[in-house]
């Protein structure tokens, strides 16, 4: 039973039985439409369904879309959920993107960004609920039209069906005179078993605008009048600019040289003049000291030490830890680690910005575009309803553009120069100074009783919190721990075994390095600890990894639901690849279950994964190809980081800067990969990220019945 | 200086500044953005463009290079081959964010170009474009389905 208090409208919706809110407004900002399908789009409203939904004369639907597009296909599967209860055929639908205004934000996730896999897991009946609005609001005005009960109307395809001697009529006749019509206290949700569009894979939106070129990123922003700049950031965190004054750009060709919160940007009439230029100047930044001594390879030691110290905080328990321990027959220890990332968005940061005297406009590709607006707005010192922030399509984001930095660079440069300014990171500059994902070490001890159960497990983990950079000190970082404790309802997965007694303890060990939101986040390095682990202690008590997971999931039906198809999707013990072992991992996250399997050779010191196999209940799907295409993704990109990728960073710098030092998976590493969906209609989860977690210790697990080799360290590497 | 460069069949002339790559000029000054920015480096692919046939990472490739040669863009990638390339990846469903895609494009346009025969083992040969998301399955497909139906009419 879920309820949300709206301050305007409220709509209960009955089918289902849940009270849901229409839409909290607060309308602000002009609105703009940025890549949509059609030039005849009619202006949107205010604020209520026709803000979401514009149907146009000649019945065409454009339907807004609040979510960041970074290829998660989010623009698709929310559209079908608002065109599923409209019920408008899908070649007819549109999507919008529209500047971040409080019309669009939905109560389930307020002004969050687009993160965490909630986009629809929370959006799910409220987008339904707007779809459904609009279509009562249609029929009634086809009832008035006809002077029928509107009970006796349906839609169907887009026209108001049945009325006196079979006369139907579209949309687009009606959307006017269904706008004055006061909203319905209440809609009726169409039974799932009646979906006509949710569960089926159409063909996502603008794929042609993808390979023809036109598909506008943040980096395609064009605005009249528009310069370009580029940065140079200080090399420690936090250093600044000691001898601005001395420097010159007379007779580079360059146009200003400006200080910016993280280092100085040069403008000019060409991106790559005014990088040539910034990269030359004999610039000389400060360095804060406790950024300057930091190593990476200090940090891992004050890891190791915390994780065998006493000086964490308990986390989370349950039973009695040390009496069980007493009564195991095999104990299993063992540490794992996993190193700081970078996000190496295919898409480097960019914005693109016209600060006026009372205002600022600024088109980027964020996760976050009201975090951007109010940032805007604060370092600008403006009013936030003076502040326009236009969403562009995003060259991928993986959490690290919810961050504002870029934006906020882009808006001060404008502001100096008096013009717009498109900024454009370099990829040196992108890998340098990221939101890493922190690195992390957990020691893990298991018991296992004389019948096979594992029935001790403690758990000591260390790293850095991704919330404590943002200014939210907590003692425990509850999204540092995802995946490796229970903690339903606070974090976004928990641990999904049944262990009768555990002790899980934490250990916050600050670094001077920014850290963020990572794809997957707690559960990429928790999932490679948990899962390496299980598959240890499986093997130490002599039983199958699969059939000990299942021995685990007793109480959790959906997840041994997967893990029990996983065995014969993935021909569990015949591996297909000749020559090839196989490595299993389960993952239960975002509220869905995925069981991975691979199949991987060792040669030559090289280890190479051939098949992999997933098995899903994401709950009801909308649509099942572009979860198929966010597993696959996930795969690749868990896969890539684990076995290639780590930031080390010596004398507060970091020594990465591109690709041939923090290289990336290409096609001859990507594994042949086949997803299978159990089909569900539990509430949906999320799948942007589910592939990534169980990637890794799938592999890892592999390589040790591969070559007898336990790697407890990402990205994993073999000893010679 | 000034130079005529050939783009997409059309002879254009721009205002080139010494060591300028390609990528940009024709990003910023010809207005053509299908190919992107990535590495800076050459490493990632993003920007790939065909030259006399040819695949250049054009944000190496000095522009003044191209002078006198023919420069094909994903704007221009519109004959019977490019047309069968674009179709498969929107039938397959390739692309996700997209970001890469054009260059994923221009990079199977010249393998199934030059290839006689198109295996698995040549893709990964030729195919060394940078995907975040993770695509290369669907694209390895989708170049196998149009280097089948091309085999008979190259």
């Amino acid at each position: 039973m879920k309820h949300f208090i709206s301050r305007r409208q409220f709509l209960r919706t009955t089918s289902i039985g849940v009270s849901a809110l229409l839409i909290g407004c607060d309308p602000g900002g002009t609105p703009e439409i940025l890549d949509v399908g059609g030039s005849d789009v009619p202006p949107p409203a205010d604020e209520g369904p026709w803000a979401w939904v514009r149907v146009s004369e000649d019945n065409n639907v454009f339907i807004a879309i609040n979510k960041a597009e970074m290829g998660q296909g989010v623009s698709t599967g929310l559209a079908m959920i608002v065109a599923e209860e409209l019920g408008v055929a899908w070649s007819k639908v549109s999507i919008v993107l529209e500047p971040e205004r409080g019309v669009f934000h939905i109560p389930t996730t307020g002004r969050a960004g687009t993160a965490e896999s909630t986009s629809v897991r929370n959006q799910y009946t409220e987008l339904r609920t707007i779809g459904a609005t609009a279509r009562e609001l249609l029929i009634s005005a086809a009832a008035n039209r006809w002077d029928v009960d509107p009970a006796s109307l349906y839609v169907e395809q887009g026209q108001v069906m049945g009325g006196p001697d079979g006369a139907v009529l579209d949309f687009g006749e009606l959307v006017n005179e269904a706008k004055s019509i006061p909203l319905p206290d209440e809609v009726i949700l169409k039974d799932p078993s009646n979906f006509e569009l949710i569960g089926t894979s159409p063909p996502p939106q603008g794929l042609e605008s993808v390979v023809d070129g036109t598909r506008v990123f943040g980096i395609d922003a064009e605005v009249e009048g528009m310069v370009y700049a580029a940065i140079r950031h200080a090399p420690v965190r936090g250093g600044q600019i000691t001898n601005l004054d001395a420097l010159s750009i007379d007779g580079t060709g360059a146009d200003a040289l400006i200080e910016v919160p993280g280092g100085i940007a040069v403008v000019a009439t060409s991106y790559w003049k005014a990088n040539q230029v910034v990269q030359s100047l004999d610039a000389v930044f400060s360095a804060p000291e406790e950024g300057a001594a930091f190593n990476t390879e200090d940090y891992r030691a004050a890891l190791a030490e915390a994780i065998e110290g006493t000086g964490v905080l308990e986390a989370y328990s349950e039973g009695d830890l040390e009496e069980a321990l007493l009564n195991v027959e095999t104990t299993v220890e063992a540490s794992y680690e996993v190193p700081f990332l970078a996000h190496a968005c295919m898409e480097p940061m960019t914005a693109t910005a016209h600060a006026q005297e009372d205002s600022c406009e600024v088109w980027a590709p964020t996760q976050g575009a009201s975090q951007l607006a109010k940032a805007v707005a604060v370092t600008l010192g403006l009013d936030l309803e003076n502040v326009v922030v236009n969403r562009t399509f995003l060259g991928t984001g993986f959490g690290r553009k919810v961050e504002t930095d870029y934006g906020v660079q882009a808006a001060v440069i404008s502001k100096a120069v008096g013009k717009p300014v498109k900024l454009i990171w370099s990829r040196e500059e992108d890998i340098k100074n990221d939101f890493y994902r922190p690195g992390f070490m957990c020691r893990l001890t298991g018991g296992v009783n004389s019948d096979g159960q594992l029935t001790a497990w403690h758990a000591v983990s260390a790293g850095e919190s991704i919330l404590n950079d943002r200014g939210i000190p907590l003692p425990l970082d509850p999204v540092s721990l995802d995946g490796l404790i229970k903690l339903d309802g606070f974090a976004f997965e928990s641990l999904p075994y049944r262990i009768p007694n555990q002790l899980v303890a934490h250990a916050q060990i600050p670094s001077p390095l920014h850290c963020g939101f990572w794809r997957s986040v707690g559960n990429s390095q928790n999932a490679f600890f948990v899962e390496s682990f299980i598959d240890e202690v499986a093997l130490a008590a002599d039983i199958d990894p699969l059939e000990f997971r299942l021995g685990l999931l007793s109480e959790a039906p959906r997840a041994k639901a997967v893990v029990e198809r996983l065995k014969t999707e993935a021909d569990w013990g015949n591996p297909v690849t000749p020559g090839s072992s196989q490595g299993m991992a389960f993952s239960n996250a975002y509220d869905s279950y995925f069981a991975l399997a691979v199949e991987v050779t060792v040669e030559e010191g090289k280890i190479r994964v051939h098949r992999a196999t997933g098995v899903v209940d994401c709950g009801q799907t909308i649509h099942p190809d572009l979860v198929r295409g966010q597993l696959e993704g996930g795969i690749i990109f868990g896969m890539g980081a684990g076995m290639l990728n780590a930031i080390t960073v010596k004398d507060g710098v970091v020594e990465q800067s591109n690709f041939h030092n923090f290289p990336m998976p290409l096609m001859a590493d990507a594994p042949d990969i086949a997803i299978t969906h159990i089909v569900s209609e539990e509430d949906p989860g999320g799948v942007g990220e589910l592939g990534v977690g169980p990637a890794a210790p799938a592999v890892a697990n592999a390589v040790f019945v591969a070559t007898g080799q336990r790697l407890r360290s990402l990205p994993l590497t073999l000893e010679t | 200086m000034s130079t005529n460069l050939e783009v997409n069949g059309e002879i254009r002339t721009v205002e080139v500044e010494d060591g300028k790559p390609l990528l940009w000029v024709l990003r910023e000054d010809l207005g053509l953005q299908g190919a992107k920015f990535g590495c800076g480096a050459g490493m990632c692919g993003a920007c790939s463009v065909l030259v006399d046939g040819d695949v250049v990472r054009s944000c190496i490739y000095p522009a003044s290079m191209a002078a006198g040669k023919s420069v094909r863009t994903i704007e221009g990638l519109n004959d019977t081959l490019g047309v069968r390339l674009k179709d498969a990846w929107v039938s397959k469903r390739v692309p996700q964010c997209g970001y890469c895609q054009t260059g994923q494009l221009i990079a199977a346009y010249a393998l199934i170009d030059q290839e006689s025969s198109v295996t698995k083992e040549s893709i990964h040969g030729a195919m060394t474009n940078i995907c975040r998301c993770g695509t290369y399955g669907r694209i390895r497909e989708a170049i196998m389905d149009v280097a089948d139906e091309m085999g008979g009419s190259k």
